[in-house]
């Protein structure tokens, strides 16, 4: 809820250093082909969806409007919830993402022009949600 | 009584001289103090601490009634914001020192100062607008090279090379930065080339940015595809043929034409990078 | 007269006027340093307030500092204090008021930034439990302890007590934040949840996401008859496939719709938190003008 606290900010209200500024250009986003070592069920779901990764969702083009993509929202859900509830909250990702009336009207997008669809705000637990983003562009 | 009219007149002598020396000790000693605040804020900047820097130009701003460090103190404070990234702030310092700029050289300096921060905060219409309004003013008339130079500088930050390496030409056709320019323009890579050798062969876009398993595999997804959708429309199965046709074939082709410019824009975004990095960290000559 | 005269000659041709000229020359020379020496407590003084009014706190806040090594001052002190807090360094900001409750004339204006503090720190029981009988900004405090309930989230107090203190333009919002607070325009998860069982997408439109409940109804729709056609053609793998995707998406479709609904409501919650926030700013935490500050 503290978020206006700071509305006449300065840039020197904090102590700042000389910055290495750099001239490089921004580099186009990769894939994280990470494996999840924590557990087994985790090992499991990270091959898989690196397997996904490299066999079809590398070839067959950017087709997810959503940030995070459905195939990270699905080990993000499974993660923070449970097989089953992970599973529910795809079915329903999908849904959103089958859903050809979306639109920036209704969603908040960050500037790589993705929507924003959290996982956590899916997960159906008590005041999870304690941030909605002000404006219609998300910072990532 | 004639005595006392000499002494008295004496004794204003001795008041009148005194006056004079106090005034003048006190505006050569205001002068000092102002010059030496300048010289300590100077070596802050110098040593690098730029917060402390414009700390203490502000107190010179302050105490220089007669505004005579308006403009050096200004401009530095600009600078120092530049050097910490702190690019709004900047250019609002720089803006003021334009404001307080006396000679021609000072306005100049101020303004091309404000070009560089919108090179470094990537705001590059902005710095072109504004270098075009210097490159029209009859003042500068005699300053087109250094205009050209900080519209290479602002092309190469913005990936425009070979505008770049037109605005270096324009200085010296031997110019050490055209050279560069034009050299990361020989190293690219062709989007469009990739983009309509993928539409004819599939992966062949892949395999011209040198990836050649993703090219691989694009190609066997796209024969498979199609393999399928020409199948199912040969024994009859019209909905199964659009239907396959359309989410995997459609899909995989798209993909791989997508893949095709990604891929060259990404080797493009790294040739792009090296040059940019070697700019940062071994060119010599003035840099934003 | 003319003794007078004759006193003042000899006065000024003895040697002890021009031991005075020179101590007096010296001393001129000494003040005129202190005067031009830009780190002077004084010049520091007044180099602080010009930062100070530029809202450059920071380095307000180190010039006042240098002065108060060598001088005291309460105004700056409470200054120190203001800035701290308007900077979000509340820690600090505590610490410069609590020093001038007690032993100053602004026991008032400190008490009230503290309180002020507390509601920044969202401590809102603490700063409603404070009451200072002799407080010349009784109004004020009041104002920002019953406004707190707003923020807070503990039951509503009775808006009469709610409303009183506060003025015509003031009123207009309270009572709209009140009554928001208090009949909030919820959707019921579980209510989503049944629509959805019966008609697939019913409870999305339900909790106002129209379009993906009409996607939610094709797709369950559209793999039930996929399922049932090929059911009846007898092709069995392909009509337990498709029974399996309309199962998948009505079982999501019912979960997404109670989250849709959770989703709905935290969105009533966060607007109706952000306008009381807002609304406070704007009215500067009921602050009372300090005419030794701007």
């Amino acid at each position: 809820m503290i978020l206006s606290t700071h509305l006449f900010a300065q840039v020197d209200w904090e102590k700042w250093e000389a910055a290495d500024i750099s001239y490089e250009l921004k580099s186009i986003d990769k894939k994280n082909y990470e494996f999840d070592t924590g557990s087994l069920s985790g090992l499991l779901m990270s091959s898989m969806k690196n397997i996904y990764y490299f066999t079809i969702s590398d070839l067959d083009g950017d087709n997810c409007p959503f940030h995070p993509s459905c195939s990270n929202f699905y080990v993000s859900a499974v993660k923070q919830t449970n097989i089953f509830k992970g599973t529910l909250m795809f079915a329903d990702r999908f849904t959103r993402d089958s859903n050809l009336f979306k639109s920036r009207n209704h969603y908040k997008f960050y500037s790589h022009g993705k929507f924003h669809d959290p996982v956590e705000i899916y997960t159906l637990k008590e005041n999870v949600i304690n941030h909605i983003p002000q404006k219609s562009v998300v910072d990532d | 009584m004639t005595s006392l009219i000499k002494n008295n007149k004496h004794i204003a002598l001795i008041f009148f001289s005194m006056a004079v020396l106090f005034f003048a000790e006190l505006k050569i000693s205001a002068q000092d103090i102002l010059l030496s605040q300048k010289n300590y804020a100077d070596s802050l900047f110098d040593e690098s601490k730029y917060f402390d820097a414009i700390t203490e130009y502000k107190r010179l701003l302050f105490f220089d009634e007669t505004n005579q460090f308006e403009f050096d103190a200004n401009f530095k404070i600009g600078m120092s914001y530049k050097l910490g990234a702190k690019y709004s702030n900047s250019i609002k310092y720089l803006r003021l020192a334009q404001r307080a700029a006396e000679a021609n050289e000072e306005t100049f300096k101020s303004k091309i100062e404000i070009v560089k921060v919108n090179i470094l905060r990537k705001t590059f219409s902005a710095g072109k607008l504004l270098l075009n309004q210097i490159e029209k003013d009859e003042r500068f008339t005699d300053r087109t090279d250094e205009i050209n130079y900080w519209r290479g500088w602002l092309r190469m930050l913005s990936d425009d090379w070979e505008g770049a390496s037109e605005s270096f030409a324009a200085i010296d056709s031997l110019h050490p930065l055209k050279t560069l320019s034009d050299n990361v323009v020989d190293e690219k890579y062709s989007v469009t080339f990739a983009k309509v050798i993928s539409y004819i062969l599939p992966g062949s876009g892949q395999f011209y940015s040198g990836k050649y398993l993703s090219g691989l595999m694009s190609l066997g997804w796209n024969i498979f595809a199609g393999y399928l959708t020409v199948n199912s429309f040969l024994e009859d199965r019209v909905f199964d043929g659009i239907i396959i046709g359309n989410l995997l074939w459609l899909r995989f082709y798209n993909g791989n034409i997508q893949n095709a410019e990604k891929f060259a824009l990404e080797k493009n975004i790294n040739i792009s990078n090296k040059a940019l990095r070697y700019l940062k960290n071994n060119y010599e000559g003035k840099k934003p | 007269m003319i003794n007078n005269f004759v006193q003042c000659r000899i006065f000024f041709n003895s040697k002890f006027f021009f031991y005075h000229l020179l101590i007096l020359l010296l001393f001129q020379n000494f003040g005129f340093a202190q005067s031009t020496n830009l780190f002077s407590p004084n010049n520091r003084f007044k180099f602080g307030n010009y930062l100070f009014q530029e809202r450059d706190y920071l380095r307000a806040i180190d010039e006042y500092k240098s002065y108060l090594s060598t001088n005291k001052n309460d105004t700056l002190n409470f200054k120190i204090g203001f800035a701290y807090s308007r900077m979000g360094n509340y820690s600090e900001s505590e610490r410069y008021f609590k020093k001038l409750i007690g032993k100053s004339i602004f026991i008032d204006e400190s008490k009230f930034e503290l309180l002020k503090i507390n509601y920044l720190r969202e401590n809102f029981s603490d700063l409603r439990s404070k009451s200072f009988p002799s407080n010349k900004f009784r109004t004020e405090t009041l104002k920002l302890q019953h406004y707190s309930y707003l923020s807070d989230e503990i039951e509503l107090p009775d808006s009469n007590l709610l409303f009183s203190i506060y003025n015509d333009d003031e009123l207009i919002f309270v009572r709209d934040f009140y009554n928001r607070k208090l009949n909030p325009e919820y959707k019921s998860k579980t209510f989503a949840a049944i629509l959805s069982a019966f008609i697939p997408g019913a409870g999305k439109i339900y909790a106002g996401e129209t379009g993906d409940g009409i996607t939610a109804l094709i797709l369950t729709g559209l793999f039930s008859f996929l399922a049932y056609d090929n059911f009846q053609a007898d092709h069995k793998i392909r009509a337990w496939i498709f029974t399996g995707l309309s199962a998948f998406f009505y079982a999501g479709n019912i979960y997404g719709s109670a989250a849709a609904a959770q989703i709905y409501n935290a969105g009533i919650k966060l607007n109706l938190e952000n306008e009381i926030q807002v609304f406070i700013n704007q009215k500067k935490y009921f602050t009372p003008r300090y005419d030794f500050i701007d």
